[in-house]
């Protein structure tokens, strides 16, 4: 019935606002599904949903990617990295706003996490941009918004869950990502360049900082930058030469992340065991997510709604532009108060086969999915980019989302452009 | 094993749960620390030697287990699971430990299901000898013990936050 799964919609709203903890908010609602759908039978199978949703070699890229992400951050690789960068694109208009938006797309090439990106990047930038007089709100956005290229550009955690979720293959997802990633890239950078055109107030005028001296062309910024660039190449290229799958790419990243660390001196026990730690606090909170989703997804497969809900909507005789619509404006409502990864397995148990019979496809709705996931990062009053910006900061986070409003913009933007024309997600992966 | 300690200060409950907990967490890192030698391994012996492990799949497959079912009570004591908390903060300091106990019994009766069913799940394997697929046959209660042992750590978890809803340091 219909109404049961309303019910428990219902019953998930309440839990979300009331404070509940997301797992347990998912959890206690599917269990609530399964008792009205079978009775306390229908609970017999908890042990094996629990087996057989973590057992998971294609999620133990989920913990290993947020190692990654940790190491390069604690290391100071991506302090490096960023001052590297900035000798290279702080000619540009925009100065070292331009430096935010290039050092999250670099790093976003290495770490799946949008939050690892924002805080890694942002911690090092922000305590920069202010001492040197940049705008308050537009240093702040560009770092929200550059933050969520960490889930666009492969590798990335959402598509990894999205891969699991939908069995569609996690290489192509990633590399489905990366052109619309570069894109976002640049759209973000030509906009900093024409605001700091436009407007003289964004960048400051003088200033010079103690590292400024030193050349693009030196063998500081070749140290800084080229390291992480090999590291990513090995990585991603790995991934699509086919000689290593996505999770063996991640822990072959760590392994090289020690190594650079360990050559620059800049890693030692308390670091290593430090960024473990985190890791592996963040993925087991994760992966408890998308485990009280599989039971929501058992509890959606038993009652049988995601047929009832495709036969639905297949009569209903909408247009498959009509049904992206609605997606697309289901997952704007949802990004305002569910945290991004929460929306993702909460839906896919009943768009996936909606989805199919439409004849989506599934790699290009990837990618849609984690845009519309990355517009959901900014938008208060849940948006978790927003949170990691104005935590490594003292401004309000008012001024951080006057500062992401007009990113938001031009997410929709390229967003709409994909939407439009497919090819500029689908063409990488077809070549795989 | 890290510098990372739980927010606030945990009580007496708390003090004479942290060894346990200690272990839980020591685990749920091994767990990942071992994930990167296997596929570590792997890659070399793969690409440099053209041979491989055989294993590193499967038991990546049982690692994440682990690590997450040890790590879900880590994660529960440095207030680290996602939560939408604009209610809670909104509510008065008074009421909140009481409100604040009221989620906690939830999500305590919710883990005292899954544990149940876990440890009946885990028992089942035992008695029937149920090994993996895999060329080495491991008996699955091996790497599916971890579940209902991880779930237990939970429910201690949120023992000790039922009597200390607040941590004392806020």
């Amino acid at each position: 019935m219909m109404l049961n799964l309303l019910l428990v919609m219902v019953l998930f709203l309440l839990l979300l606002l009331s404070g509940m903890w997301i797992p347990f908010g998912i959890a206690i609602p599917s269990l609530v599904y399964i008792l009205l759908v079978q009775g306390w039978p229908g609970l017999n199978a908890l042990g094996f949903v629990t087996w057989s949703s973590v057992n998971s070699f294609t999620l133990t890229a989920i913990p290993l990617f947020l190692l990654l992400a940790e190491l390069l951050i604690r290391s100071g690789v991506a302090t490096r990295v960023y001052d590297g960068l900035s000798r290279i694109v702080r000619h540009l208009p925009g100065g070292l706003l331009q430096t935010n938006i290039a050092g999250c797309a670099i790093f976003s090439a290495i770490s799946g996490s949008s939050v690892a990106t924002a805080a890694g990047i942002g911690s090092v930038a922000m305590p920069q941009l202010l001492r040197r007089g940049y705008s308050r709100t537009m240093a702040a956005g560009s770092l929200a918004a550059g933050g969520t290229l960490g889930i666009l550009i492969p590798p990335s955690i959402a598509m990894i869950v999205y891969g699991s979720f939908t069995d569609t293959s996690v290489a192509k997802l990633f590399f489905a990502g990366l052109i619309p990633g570069l894109l976002m890239t640049a759209v973000f950078m030509a906009y900093i360049a024409a605001s700091a055109l436009l407007s003289p107030t964004v960048v400051p005028r003088a200033g010079e900082a103690s590292g400024d001296d030193i050349a693009i062309f030196s063998l500081r910024t070749a140290s800084d930058v080229l390291p992480f660039v090999v590291l990513i190449g090995l990585t991603l290229g790995s991934i699509y030469m086919g000689a290593v799958t996505p999770t063996e790419a991640a822990a072959f990243g760590c392994l090289l992340t020690l190594v650079i660390g360990k050559i620059w001196g800049t890693l030692d026990w308390p670091i290593l065991s430090g960024s473990i730690r985190r890791a592996m606090i963040a993925g087991a909170s994760l992966m408890f997510i998308i485990y009280a989703a599989q039971i929501f997804s058992y509890a959606v497969s038993i009652d049988g709604v995601g047929e009832r809900l495709t036969k639905t909507f297949v009569e209903m005789h909408l247009s498959k532009n009509e049904l992206l619509g609605a997606i697309v404006v289901l997952f704007l409502i949802l990004g305002c108060f569910v945290e991004s990864i929460g929306i993702m397995v909460i839906t896919l148990p009943l768009l996936y086969p909606i989805l199919n019979s439409f004849g989506v496809d599934l790699i290009w709705f990837g990618v849609m999915m984690v845009i519309l996931i990355e517009i959901g990062q900014l938008t208060p009053p849940l948006g978790i980019n927003l949170f990691v910006i104005q935590s490594i900061w003292d401004g309000k986070l008012g001024e951080v989302i006057k500062g992401v409003m007009p990113f938001f913009f031009l997410m929709f933007a390229v967003l709409c452009l994909i939407w439009i024309f497919p090819e500029i997600a689908t063409w990488l992966p077809s070549r795989m | 094993m890290s510098e990372v300690q739980p927010g606030g200060s945990p009580g007496a409950i708390g003090r004479l749960l942290a060894p346990l907990f200690r272990i839980a967490a020591v685990l749920a890192d091994l767990s990942i620390v071992v994930m990167v030698l296997i596929m570590g391994t792997e890659i070399v012996l793969r690409q440099a030697f053209n041979t491989s492990l055989g294993i590193s799949d499967e038991v990546s497959g049982y690692l994440l287990v682990s690590m997450t079912c040890f790590g879900i009570a880590i994660a529960i004591r440095h207030e680290a699971l996602f939560r939408f908390d604009y209610v809670v903060l909104s509510i008065p300091d008074r009421i909140r430990p009481l409100y604040l106990r009221v989620l906690y019994l939830l999500a305590l009766a919710t883990t005292l299901i899954l544990f149940q069913y876990l440890v009946v799940y885990v028992s089942h394997t035992i008695h029937r000898g149920v090994v993996s697929d895999g060329i080495y046959a491991i008996p699955l209660w091996i790497p599916q013990i971890g579940m209902p042992v991880g779930f237990g750590f939970v429910i201690l978890a949120l023992v000790e936050k039922l009597v200390h809803p607040v941590p004392e340091a806020e």
